[in-house]
């Protein structure tokens, strides 16, 4: 058996830390990207039968399908029919849509939790149907949504590992290339797992935190 | 009861039907209900009181399986508007048709912007009047003392009966003409319910009240009139109703 070399990682943790970066910022705006998808398309869902039915089989397919194949057909499938996308936006569009259709579950879910009598009073009040999502039954969904979007963060943060594949330098694809230049497979990929597991458990530690938080206060509104 | 020379109407159904699916809730009813007056709604559970009130405010109109037939129709600042129109905006006239709910419903915020909420949202920008309406608002509703001091806290923390008068105060915010009551005391205690009932006297003077009630010493301390309502059809109760 080798000898452990740990001390390799004296000499490529910066390159390491600089991939971990990347990952959050690529992960960071792909979220943006889910988030906008996920409200819009749970929130259309929950409103109407007709988007409900609409737009589930994309919610369907996303969630059925591996997210790897759904960036290989947006970068390497679409030229085919003359969509070229860069890296980098195939990136947020697979990561975004994938994470979309699980998002506006959430949504979704988190919007048939508001008490009835909440929708009832702000239509009795005269509100439209939008000022009474933007003032009244989003901000309440929100606070029920938030622990696990965080948690989705976190998940995407994870699965951001997948686009390596489109050869975008980011923490997995960093971890290859410093193995392939020391041959130190074990140092190096324990030293990426645990910066991912570092980065994730803290979103998770903070959802939790969320949970405790707005749980509290969503009995109040009982 | 109050001796009047006339009663003016404010809302009338006549051969008036309500339908959720194939389910017909109101079956061809007829009725009137006055100005400064409070028109009592009894009857069973599940026999359309609810259903009847929602077609005065048209909140109907937010169920995309309810269907209506006949006619009914509401008076506004002298105006008679169709109530069974499901396309027409039903914004404005639910401002001067206030609602008020069995499960007090405070929106999740402070006690002051849950008042001012609906002000705001109808265009007014104005601080100072904002406020004073505000202050007027839960003076009526006797509640001003009450919350005087605490203004800026989560309504959610104020008792039943403090948030039911604040849901009042909500509506009457916006100077409505006709406010629908909803068995609005049966969530509540003897004494919280005392409250809202003398509220409520007081209001006559400025609205329409139609109210359902399940309490019927309540019915007959407050109601000007009664209907019953079964199986789908409305029935007056008393025969002294507009004398
Ligand atoms: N949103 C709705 N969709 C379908 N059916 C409804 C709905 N609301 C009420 N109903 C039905 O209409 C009937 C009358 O209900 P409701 O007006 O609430 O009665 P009440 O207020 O007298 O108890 C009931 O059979 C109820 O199940
Ligand atoms: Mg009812």
């Amino acid at each position: 058996m080798d000898d452990f070399r740990f001390d390799i990682l004296l000499l490529t943790h910066r390159d390491l830390l600089a991939g971990a970066w990347i990952s959050v910022k690529i992960t960071s705006l792909s979220f943006v990207v889910a988030l906008i998808v996920g409200g819009v398309v749970g929130t259309a869902r929950s409103r109407s039968p007709f988007w409900r039915k609409a737009l589930g089989p994309y919610v369907e397919f996303m969630r059925g399908t591996p997210l790897l194949i759904q960036l290989f057909f947006l970068y390497y499938g679409l030229p085919t029919v003359g969509i070229n996308l860069d890296s980098l936006t195939a990136a947020y569009l697979g990561l975004g849509l994938n994470s979309g259709a699980y998002i506006s579950e959430i949504f979704r879910g988190a919007l048939s939790g508001v008490a009835k009598g909440q929708e009832e009073a702000a239509f009795s009040l005269g509100l439209t149907e939008i000022q009474t999502l933007i003032h009244v039954l989003l901000p309440q969904a929100l606070r029920t949504a938030m622990p696990p979007l965080v948690n989705g963060f976190s998940a995407m943060l994870k699965d951001s590992s997948l686009i390596s594949v489109l050869a975008i330098t980011e923490l997995t694809r960093i971890g290859q290339l410093v193995y392939t230049r020391t041959f130190r497979a074990f140092e190096i990929y324990l030293a990426v797992a645990i910066i991912y597991f570092v980065l994730t458990y803290s979103f998770t530690l903070l959802s939790r935190r969320l949970e405790y938080r707005f749980g509290t206060s969503a009995r109040l509104a009982l | 009861m109050t001796t009047a020379m006339t009663e003016t109407t404010k809302i009338r159904l006549a051969d008036f039907s309500f339908r959720y699916g194939k389910n017909e809730v109101l079956r061809q009813i007829s009725g009137q209900f006055f100005e400064n007056r409070l028109t009592a709604i009894v009857g069973p559970s599940g026999s359309g009181k609810s259903t009847l009130l929602s077609v005065c405010n048209r909140l109907w109109t937010e169920l995309p399986e309810a269907k209506v037939a006949g006619k009914a129709e509401i008076q506004l600042g002298g105006e008679w508007r169709d109530l069974c129109d499901r396309r027409a905006p039903s914004q404005q006239l639910r401002r001067k048709v206030g609602m008020v709910f069995q499960t007090p419903n405070p929106l999740p915020m402070s006690i002051f912007r849950n008042v001012a909420f609906p002000l705001k949202l109808a265009g007014i920008r104005d601080r100072e009047e904002i406020a004073q309406r505000v202050e007027d608002s839960l003076h009526r509703t006797l509640l001003w003392d009450e919350v005087k001091k605490r203004l800026d806290s989560d309504a959610r923390l104020l008792s039943g009966g403090q948030q039911q008068r604040l849901c009042i105060a909500r509506s009457l915010v916006l100077e409505p003409e006709v406010l629908l009551l909803d068995e609005p005391t049966s969530a509540l205690d003897r004494t919280a319910a005392a409250g809202i009932e003398e509220l409520l006297i007081g209001l006559k003077k400025d609205c329409t009240l139609v109210m359902v009630s399940h309490y019927l010493e309540q019915v007959e301390r407050l109601a000007d009139g009664v209907f019953e309502m079964s199986g789908g059809i409305l029935r007056r109760l008393d025969s002294t109703y507009s004398r």
